[in-house]
């Protein structure tokens, strides 16, 4: 069972017991807000779980259930959330008050739960809960219409449930705003209308869409006469006439006229009476706004779509539709007359000219063509998407004498040809531009401000794109000549956005490259970027370039560039903001890390003290970076205080934030300093923690000291001792360290066959470790463990030096025992038994005077065993008769006195034992190996002693 | 606009005065100093004035005085957990100065609290009958509940194993934070010791969350975070700026 079950289980037992505590209603309640408040800084869901099912005992079930909804929400377990909200039943005085909070709580930036925002809309109409609202005034009305909305936007395709929610709005006198979702969707249908003129009307695809959309618009007749309310109208007529109910359409047009024309001279009076306005700017600000325009359009089109259903019946009479005095093409040509700069008499003109060609093809009869400039019939093609064809026009429109023309005919050119990727086309426009019109670059249409974002962010964006880098480099070399075409133009303020952006593309960019090619591009941008820094020194752009070039150039680790760009960045940006923003905080964190790499310490630190009261998410790295500081302080002075400061902050660190980045460089870092203390027993602690956390991280890999403990730490002595042995810090190391580190190795290397290399290597180790200490047993284990290499490796002279050094220097030391035994060995190896019988005898005097005289059973059977086989390799019997002496002396030991661990040197023992008077012709030969035989049947030397 | 700035002119200077004294009539009557005479209460509009109301005590339907410095010095030791400082001579003496001044009870319960605090029990149900004493009619209800907690808390405190949960249970919750504090911090402690710790665990959140912010929250955290630790909880809390 998980203890928060426990909990909950405990608890629901201890609320039997509460009840009769006197209590306070309003206080439980708002507990479980306050508690549920600082979640997720501080997780006391439990507590607010528990709060409420006090409520649900104590007072309501049902308020119980919001509380709860809340805290679901809130612990993002959002379908139980849900449930709770929903489990309020409809006769609960709660109900109402469940439904509100659930739709508020759903519909919060902070939650967003589109599944419950539905529901409770749901629920809120199906029920009615509007009804006994009075105050249409208040908070809460304004929630009900945010409700309403909300459905509206849910449910907009369907039809039936739209449709119940107008009607209620009409009841409630409400009206919600239609975004400009008509117009799209309809000029979407519009699309194949006049291309495919011969196909079915009412085949249109979204027809589904259109009809709920028709209803929607049907419904703005009885709203507000506003803008909406008059373009319903066309816009009506369209949809009509795609559904194919042309003849319906034609009456309502007929039926709306008077009222559109109204709007129209309303508008014209509203627009005289502003007088900031000259005469040219009114006429155009008419001809945009006009519905009647629309109007035009839409009566047009109906027309068109009479004149289709008729053609197939007769010819002649749907002429009459089409070109008569009141027919389609009339309509087209009214509609661009006098509405020229109207976004559908653009779109009148190709649907003119289109007609004009149908009637000449079908009628045989000429239309007079319509007289457009080159501009204008270029802006509808580059209105109808036809970017080749406005391109065609634009060409020509570009070279007009009139500088305003030429202006807006570049513009829309080199969007034209950019669309088309005729790049270099769209390149020699941009040049020609801003060569010429630069005067003209003034807002609101400053059109080479515009392109050069435009252009810029197209080109970098294919740069990003390629894969070859050559291609790549063109792209970005095009930005950069937009870039330069656009400085012709003078050092406008506006240039400053499009400095920036391109910079910051570029920098952005670069920030993804490898290291050479950062400083290449840097080299390459850099005119943009210095001007940028320099000429516009007071612009907010400015400093954020700043703050991007610094951690461009900490990629490429130049840290005093980036500390300046990054100071640089702080100081500007303080101008424009006098609150420290979240940015800001992580740069100034960031600018203290590299202080900190760079061992400014000073600087640093007052850095570090002008963070202190920032919010909690701050923490962490403001931690971190402290523990920097204190480190880098430490690694200067090795001052005591500082290093216990260090130690303690470091182990707050470490157990406060687990999931840091950087808690496994803090714990070896910590490691390392305990390590220094000589406190290896926690320095393994932390070494086993980083190699259980995070065993594939860099910590763990990386070469040196670290790794060489972690290793050891897994007990892989050999791989531990090839990184010591190329360990760059060796000939640095501290002794000690070096010392305890091989006494490490040794250990760990008990009973491993060790290779020629990992010997050699371990020689070197060990070669570092001469005159280190002058303590007698540093410099016997020093011994030990050179002689035990020298021995493996076959240097048995070189061994007895040592050894022979290392006795004779402290014949009392703590591993005399040891050493003894080794130089016996070597002795042995060298064929000078008489030595060897002499260290044995030394040796068994020395053990026997231990423990107060009596002898130590243990390492004297120890030493026994040791040196009994050592005899084995000579070849005179006297050698013989000693071995034989040694061990059998040890095998008469009582068993009772030993302990598990003597047991293999008993058996040992025993067996040469019976080896030497094999060897000696001894008549107990028979009998020793008998009863060895029935001893240890499965001994290691059995079958030895069997071929015997 | 302008009348509401009046408005609050007047109220501001109303409520500047030192005291006010409210009547059966419905009349409020303010003035620098009052003092208390034979069946009378004497009102003096101003400083060093001669001129002073003689209002009779028996349309007198309470005194409201501005918190005194005297109280307002109790106030600030006991909240700031400088008990030995309240529980003295000294602090009896200003406790009694502020006697008819309506801030009396209030500075008898912080008196009453501090004697526990400093375990001198006897002294503080000394002083406990003193500050009830003061309490006459409806109105003091919430320094009536007051007391009520420190007479809980002094009963509890002397003798833990015999309490008699019944007197607290009948007790209604106060209004005042003040109040709260020590209402939920005794219901914690209670319930604790009853072994529900999980129980006691929102009692103590209610008082550090709805209760007065004293030097005391930081002792109530402390023991909750204790109950987290006996539970196996491996929650840290942090400090009481975030709470």
């Amino acid at each position: 069972m998980k203890p928060y079950c426990i909990y909950v289980f405990t608890a629901s037992i201890l609320l039997l017991f509460v009840l009769n505590v006197s209590s306070n209603q309003k206080d439980d309640i708002v507990l479980v807000e306050k508690l549920i408040e600082l979640y997720p800084d501080v997780d006391l869901s439990k507590e607010a779980i528990l709060q409420t099912e006090i409520i649900a005992k104590k007072y309501s079930k049902d308020q119980a259930a919001i509380l709860s909804g809340k805290i679901r929400y809130k612990i993002n377990q959002k379908s139980l959330a849900r449930k709770s909200f929903t489990q309020v039943l409809k006769n609960s005085k709660y109900f109402k008050e469940s439904i509100l909070t659930y739709y508020l709580v759903a519909v919060s930036d902070e939650i967003k739960d589109g599944t419950g925002v539905k529901e409770s809309t749901e629920i809120f109409i199906d029920n009615k809960l509007w009804t006994d609202i009075e105050d249409r005034s208040g908070e809460e009305w304004d929630l009900v219409k945010a409700i309403f909305k909300s459905y509206s936007d849910l449910n907009r395709n369907d039809r039936s449930k739209m449709a119940h929610l107008k009607k209620i709005l009409s009841e409630l006198d409400i009206v919600l705003d239609l975004d400009g979702e008509v117009e799209i969707l309809i000029s979407e249908s519009e699309k194949i209308f006049i291309n495919d003129w011969k196909t079915e009307p009412g085949k249109v695809e979204d027809k589904k869409k259109l009809e709920s959309l028709l209803e929607l618009l049907r419904d703005l007749e009885f709203g507000e006469q506003n803008y909406e309310f008059f373009t319903a109208f066309p816009n009506r007529a369209r949809i009509l006439c795609l559904l194919g109910e042309t003849d319906k359409a034609l009456k309502l047009l007929e039926k709306s006229k008077s009222k559109v024309v109204e709007y129209d001279a309303y508008l014209k009076k509203h627009l005289n009476d502003q007088r900031d306005l000259t005469k040219e700017e009114r006429a155009q600000a008419l001809a945009q706004m006009s519905v009647l325009a629309q109007w035009y359009y839409a009566k047009a089109l109906c027309l068109f779509q009479s004149f289709r259903s008729e053609y197939k019946n007769s010819k002649e009479k749907s002429g009459e539709l089409l070109f008569g005095k009141y027919g389609s093409v009339v309509n087209f040509f009214l509609c661009v007359k006098k509405f020229p700069e109207n976004k559908y008499s653009y779109k009148s003109i190709l649907a003119f000219q289109k007609l004009r060609e149908l009637v000449s093809k079908e009628y045989s009869k000429n239309i007079k063509e319509l007289i457009v400039p080159d501009l204008v019939q270029g802006k509808a093609f580059y209105i109808a998407e036809d970017y080749e064809k406005a391109l065609s026009y634009l060409a020509k429109a570009v070279l007009e004498k009139d500088d305003k023309t030429a202006y807006s005919a570049y513009n829309l050119a080199v969007g034209a040809a950019i669309k088309l990727e005729k790049f270099n086309e769209a390149d020699a426009y941009f040049k020609d531009m801003s060569a010429r019109l630069f005067k003209l670059n003034k807002a609101p249409n400053d059109y080479i401000t515009k392109l050069t974002n435009f252009c810029v962010v197209t080109y970098l964006k294919k740069a990003s794109e390629e894969k070859e880098l050559s291609d790549k480099d063109t792209y970005f070399k095009r930005a950069l000549r937009v870039y330069e075409n656009a400085q012709a133009c003078g050092k406008q303020k506006s240039n400053i956005s499009v400095k920036y952006l391109f910079a910051s593309r570029v920098l952005n960019d670069l920030l993804k490259q490898k290291k050479e090619k950062i400083n290449k591009g840097l080299a390459e941008f850099s005119p943009v970027i210095n001007s940028l820094l320099d000429d516009h020194r007071l612009s907010k752009e400015s400093a954020k370039i700043s703050k991007t070039l610094g951690i461009v150039y900490q990629k490429t680790g130049q840290i005093q560039k980036s500390i300046k760009q990054i100071e640089l960045y702080l100081e500007r940006i303080k101008t424009f903001s006098t609150k420290q923003d979240e940015d800001q905080i992580k740069m100034k964190m960031f600018l203290l890390e590299m202080l900190v790499a760079e061992g400014e310490l000073e600087k640093a630190e007052k850095g570090l003290s002008e963070l202190s009261g920032l919010p909690s998410k701050f923490g962490e790295g403001i931690v971190g970076i402290k523990l920097k500081l204190l480190h880098s302080s430490l690694l200067k002075s090795e001052d005591n205080s500082l290093r216990e400061e260090y130690i303690k902050q470091a182990e707050k660190y470490i157990a406060q934030y687990k999931d840091s980045k950087s808690r496994p460089y803090v714990i070896a870092q910590l490691a390392v300093i305990y390590q220094n203390g000589n406190n290896s027993e926690k320095a393994n602690q932390l070494y086993g923690i980083l190699q259980k956390e995070y065993p594939e991280h860099g910590v763990n890999q990386g070469t040196g000291f670290n790794q060489v403990l972690a290793l050891l730490k897994s007990g892989k002595g050999v791989e531990a001792l090839k990184v010591l042995s190329s360990y760059d810090g060796l000939a640095k190391m501290k002794p000690q360290n070096l010392y305890a580190i091989a006494i490490k190795i040794d250990e760990s290397l008990l009973g491993v066959e060790l290779s020629e290399d990992s010997a050699n290597q371990f020689n070197t180790v060990l070669s570092y470790l001469d005159e280190s200490d002058e303590k007698p047993h540093v410099i016997q284990k020093i011994a030990i463990m050179k002689s035990k290499i020298n021995i493996q490796l076959g240097q048995y002279k070189k061994a007895e030096k040592v050894l022979l050094k290392a006795v004779e220097a402290f014949p009392r030391g703590s591993y005399i025992i040891e050493t003894k035994l080794l130089l016996a060995k070597s002795y042995s190896k060298q064929g000078k038994f008489t030595e060897v019988s002499k260290v044995y005898a030394s040796l068994q005097s020395m053990v026997s005077r231990l423990d107060g005289g009596q002898g130590n059973s243990s390492l004297s059977i120890r030493v026994a065993a040791e040196c009994c086989d050592l005899f084995s390799d000579a070849k005179e019997e006297k050698y013989y008769k000693k071995g034989k002496y040694i061990s059998y002396l040890a095998a008469q030991y009582n068993v009772s006195k030993l302990v598990d661990a003597d047991l293999p040197n008993l058996e040992k023992v025993e067996y040469w034992n019976a080896w030497y008077s094999h060897k000696l012709g001894n008549n107990d030969f028979l009998e020793l190996k008998k009863s060895f035989l029935r001893r240890y049947p499965a001994s290691k030397y059995a079958p030895e002693l069997r071929k015997l | 606009m302008v009348t509401r700035l009046i408005m609050y002119l007047i109220l501001c200077s109303s409520l500047a005065a030192d005291v006010k004294v409210m009547t059966t009539d419905g009349k409020v009557e303010t003035g620098h100093k009052v003092e208390y005479g034979a069946g009378n209460i004497l009102l003096y509009p101003k400083e060093n004035s001669d001129f002073k109301h003689r209002i009779s005590l028996q349309k007198v339907t309470a005194v409201v005085q501005k918190e005194t410095s005297s109280s307002g010095f109790i106030k600030d030791a006991f909240l700031k957990g400088k008990f030995a400082a309240v529980a003295s001579d000294k602090g009896l003496q200003l406790a009694k100065k502020n006697f008819h001044t309506g801030w009396g009870k209030k500075s008898y319960f912080y008196l009453t609290m501090s004697y526990i605090k400093v375990k001198k029990f006897e002294e503080a149900s000394k002083v406990l009958k003193q500050g009830r004493a003061q309490i006459a009619g409806e109105e003091d209800k919430e320094d009536r509940l007051l007391l009520e907690i420190a007479e809980n808390y002094l009963n509890f405190s002397k003798n833990e194993k015999h309490y008699k949960m019944t007197s607290f249970k009948t007790m209604n919750v106060p209004e005042s934070s003040l109040g709260k504090m020590y209402y939920y911090q005794l219901e914690g402690i209670l319930l604790e010791k009853q072994s529900k710790s999980s129980l006691a665990v929102l009692a103590y959140y209610k008082g550090i969350f709805l209760g007065v912010k004293s030097r005391e929250r930081e002792e109530v955290l402390a023991r909750v975070e204790e109950i987290y630790k006996k539970q196996g909880d491996p929650r840290k809390l942090p400090n009481l700026n975030k709470l």
